[in-house]
């Protein structure tokens, strides 16, 4: 029996590209806004891209992909962008690392109100960034296995296995990163997702406009890097000026 | 209704916490999108130096207050 291997490997390699865009997302709300939310969010995206695809097959592939990578990429981005002002904001020691007495403040308000209670433990945000996160990357990953496996049905399920071999990958990698980054101090993860969601974005929206990003996919390690510099200047144009009786201590 | 109005509340509040940053910001998403920028490195650069010094902006706008 011939197996299509090319077709695997093919399949392999540019969704395990795809999926482990989406796992950095997901471990790093995860780290930060707990894990429940993130699985959350990865859960619901996979359902709801399980139930895309079970509806529309191969006619998702004419879905206006340009235009859909720029609303999610820039939502991506207001969502990136807020968390990294205020985590610069709160490494420069304009805001408080962790003011518990606003946050006990705005809990009870909220249950007084009957809104949003933390009962359920899930963070929307959270869940929010990890849906959007897996959910494009899913697409693109429907959109690999439907071109690498588009020569014919005996080429469809070795694209499929291709893309389920990666998915599994990088859910063993997840499952091994989860513990090590529980250990690093909270603002710190949370510049990192600031940094990491911001730098998707405008990855996503960029391509969404049609902009040749140099390196293609790598260009994303870059603007994480640019992203981290903008917190480095930020924390520094933030921190409030040293008064003279301080200096002279 | 009252529920609908709480979620679509807390929602928008997950991407937006400055009105005038979130508008500034799609405002330069969408003069890309009119531009339509040529297959250009110097576009994307620009794209994203943008977004870093509106970013910058803000940062500092909100320390000074």
């Amino acid at each position: 029996m011939t197996f299509a291997w090319p077709t695997v490997l093919a399949a392999f390699l540019a969704s395990l590209v795809e999926f482990v865009e989406a796992l950095t997302i997901v471990l790093a709300v995860g780290a930060v806004r707990g894990w429940r939310s993130a699985w959350a969010g990865t859960v619901a995206a996979a359902l709801l891209l399980a139930v895309l695809v079970a509806l529309f097959g191969p006619s998702l592939a004419h879905l206006d992909m340009p235009l859909f990578k720029m609303i999610v990429g820039t939502l991506l981005l207001l969502f990136g962008l807020r968390w990294l002002r205020k985590a610069i904001l709160r490494a420069a020691g304009v805001l408080a690392l962790h003011d518990e007495e606003k946050e006990y403040a705005e809990t009870a308000a909220a249950l007084r109100q009957g809104a949003a209670s933390p009962a359920s433990g899930l963070d929307f945000g959270a869940a929010a960034a990890a849906f959007n996160g897996v959910f494009i990357e899913g697409v693109e990953v429907v959109f690999i296995v439907l071109a690498v496996g588009a020569a014919g049905h005996k080429t469809l399920l070795p694209a499929v296995l291709g893309a389920a071999a990666a998915a599994a990958l990088v859910v063993v990698l997840g499952l091994i990163a989860r513990h090590p980054l529980s250990n690093i101090p909270e603002n710190a993860l949370k510049l990192a997702v600031g940094v990491l969601v911001s730098a998707f974005g405008t990855f996503w929206a960029g391509e969404g406009l049609g902009l040749a990003w140099p390196g293609g996919d790598w260009a994303t390690v870059a603007l994480s890097l640019g992203y981290l510099a903008v917190a480095g200047l930020g924390v520094l144009l933030a921190r409030p000026p040293v008064r003279t009786e301080q200096a002279r201590l | 209704m009252k529920v609908l109005r709480a979620i679509g509340s807390e929602l928008l509040g997950l991407f937006v916490d400055d009105w005038a940053f979130a508008l500034l910001l799609i405002a330069w998403v969408v003069l890309f999108a009119l531009l339509r920028p040529r297959q250009s490195p110097v576009f994307a650069a620009a794209f994203f130096l943008g977004i870093a010094l509106l970013t910058l902006v803000f940062v500092r706008r909100k320390a000074r207050r």
